[in-house]
């Protein structure tokens, strides 16, 4: 499904009453199966769009659609990955609980005529984890418990992923890992991934399109195409002249950037 | 109310870790016995066991031994006086505590969740909440006399502030990112409450309804001693009336050790159900 943006703005009244621009007007079109991220400093307006497309915020000005459906209220084809997935995660299901969790809020038809624990076990498998559906999330790391998120996302069977920080939060290792998972789920299920980042290095490596935007909400500063072969490689792809000189290129672009 | 009942209130639903004051100078056993509950309940039967000696060297009408007094109680017991009285406060017990959390969870959780409630009933669940329960009673037997009504209205009162004020809290203890995450996976408000809003609150109101739970006992026991026709409070008031001090310390005693043993169920209880919280403070 293409995600059309036309002219989002946000404004925020801030605490004394005046108003703060989170997001000048941005204009973009994502097409169906993209892996598009969003890169800037704090304070870009970064998460504001991505919480516009995801619903959970109405904008100021303008609007956005995914497929037909103008969003006015999260859309049904969407998954939303939060940055403290800790939170998102409900606590008092086990694993096994939180991906049924998904299946039964799922787009579509839930599915029937199936052997739920099986669907479930396949769910966490995909995701590299097995023999933890009776585990409760606060028994695992960060990096296991964003991996139970994709699964529960999964399970709901979205068009649409997206993704704040996901991986902010998880050390190094676990974050490599965690994103050739997520390349191999995009690919697999044949998602749209909009994934927020200030991460260039992880953007330039995921990603088809890097979306820069200018600080303190200022719109796009830059949008550019990324032309690495897939799949892509952590230690080939990270050492590819062409993934060098666009991170020289873009680094430069954001930290010159006021 | 008993003591591990104030405690575990201090502890929960924040679970802490037990203090280690002790782990650099005692032994294994020691630090055991010390830091565990062992070493109160040796306290408690060490003053026991003076009282009995105390009592059998000095015999005093105001303080009967240990030993007497169970003579009586077992006597009570088996003519059926201590029984009776008993069941029928605890009955008031059941229906007070029953109604109370039917109430404290409905309201508490309405008002912690939709906003018109809130502001609708906030003033008058604020102001009837600073009245103290003894103001009422000349009112309430005005209006209700001294029937079991009476009792349960009082029992009520007394217990659904503690469960509507910790549901209420618990209600709005649900993250942002929670609401969020049901909102993106379309779940509608009345899933959302009962998927996300409920399981979020049910620690807190385990809590309160543990707080609510010694707090009826008490009434319940008042009330029978209010309205003087029934129940252990009646019991005892009778027993002091007549001097039987042994009657008076057996009704004593056996409302300790039934609130006691009704706090411990209710913990039980209150584990099982909240046991994924054990793992909170988990590795990562």
């Amino acid at each position: 499904m293409t995600i059309a943006v036309s002219a989002v703005s946000k404004t925020y009244r801030s605490a004394r009453g005046d108003d703060v621009t989170g997001l000048k007007p941005v204009t973009l079109s994502i097409a169906e199966g993209a892996f598009v991220s969003v890169v800037g400093r704090s304070g870009c307006g970064k998460s504001t769009l991505l919480r516009l497309l995801a619903g959970l915020e109405t904008p100021s000005s303008g609007g956005a659609s995914i497929g037909n459906e103008k969003i006015v209220r999260p859309p049904a084809s969407v998954r939303y990955l939060f940055q403290n997935y800790s939170e998102s995660l409900l606590p008092w299901k086990t694993v096994g609980g939180n991906i049924r969790f998904g299946l039964r809020h799922c787009h579509g038809a839930p599915p029937r005529d199936v052997d739920i624990s099986s669907l479930v076990e396949k769910k966490l498998e995909e995701v590299g984890l097995s023999g933890i559906t009776e585990r409760y999330p606060a028994e695992l790391s960060g990096g296991m418990q964003q991996r139970v998120a994709i699964a529960r996302a999964l399970a709901a069977n979205p068009k649409v992923l997206l993704l704040d920080e996901p991986f902010s939060a998880v050390d190094a290792l676990s974050r490599a890992n965690l994103q050739d998972l997520l390349l191999k789920v995009w690919e697999a299920h044949r998602l749209t991934i909009v994934f927020v980042t200030h991460d260039i290095d992880e953007a330039l490596y995921l990603s088809d399109r890097v979306v820069i935007l200018a600080p303190n909400g200022g719109g796009i500063q830059l949008d550019v195409d990324v032309d690495l072969a897939r799949p892509r490689n952590q230690i080939e792809t990270r050492s590819e002249p062409a993934f060098l000189e666009m991170r020289r290129e873009l680094l430069g672009r954001v930290l010159s950037a006021h | 109310m008993s003591s591990s009942d104030v405690f575990s209130e201090a502890v929960s639903p924040v679970k802490k870790q037990r203090s280690d004051f002790l782990s650099d100078s005692a032994s294994g056993f020691a630090r055991t016995f010390f830091s565990s509950r062992a070493f109160g309940w040796t306290i408690v039967l060490v003053l026991l066991a003076v009282w009995q000696i105390v009592a059998s060297i000095y015999p005093m009408p105001q303080l009967p031994a240990l030993s007497d007094i169970y003579r009586t109680w077992v006597e009570q017991v088996v003519n059926g006086d201590l029984i009776v009285a008993l069941a029928d406060t605890m009955r008031i017990t059941a229906i007070g505590f029953v109604v109370a959390t039917v109430v404290g969870i409905i309201l508490g959780f309405l008002m912690g969740r939709v906003t018109v409630i809130w502001g609708a009933a906030e003033p008058s669940v604020e102001l009837v909440r600073q009245i103290p329960i003894s103001a009422l009673l000349p009112l309430l037997i005005l209006y209700l006399g001294i029937a079991d009504s009476f009792k349960i209205t009082i029992v009520v009162l007394a217990a659904s502030f503690p469960i509507l004020l910790n549901t209420f809290a618990g209600a709005r203890s649900v993250s942002k990112t929670m609401r969020q995450t049901a909102q993106t996976f379309q779940l509608s408000w009345l899933q959302a409450q009962l998927e996300i809003g409920l399981p979020a609150a049910l620690p807190y109101i385990l809590v309160g309804m543990r707080q609510a739970l010694g707090v009826t006992l008490v009434i319940a026991v008042v009330t029978g001693m209010l309205a003087g026709n029934s129940g252990i409070g009646y019991y005892i008031l009778q027993a002091q009336q007549v001097l039987d001090i042994r009657a008076l310390f057996a009704g004593i005693l056996t409302v300790a050790a039934v609130g006691y043993v009704l706090n411990a169920i209710f913990l039980v209880i209150e584990h099982r159900l909240t046991r994924w919280r054990t793992f909170s403070s988990g590795q990562h």
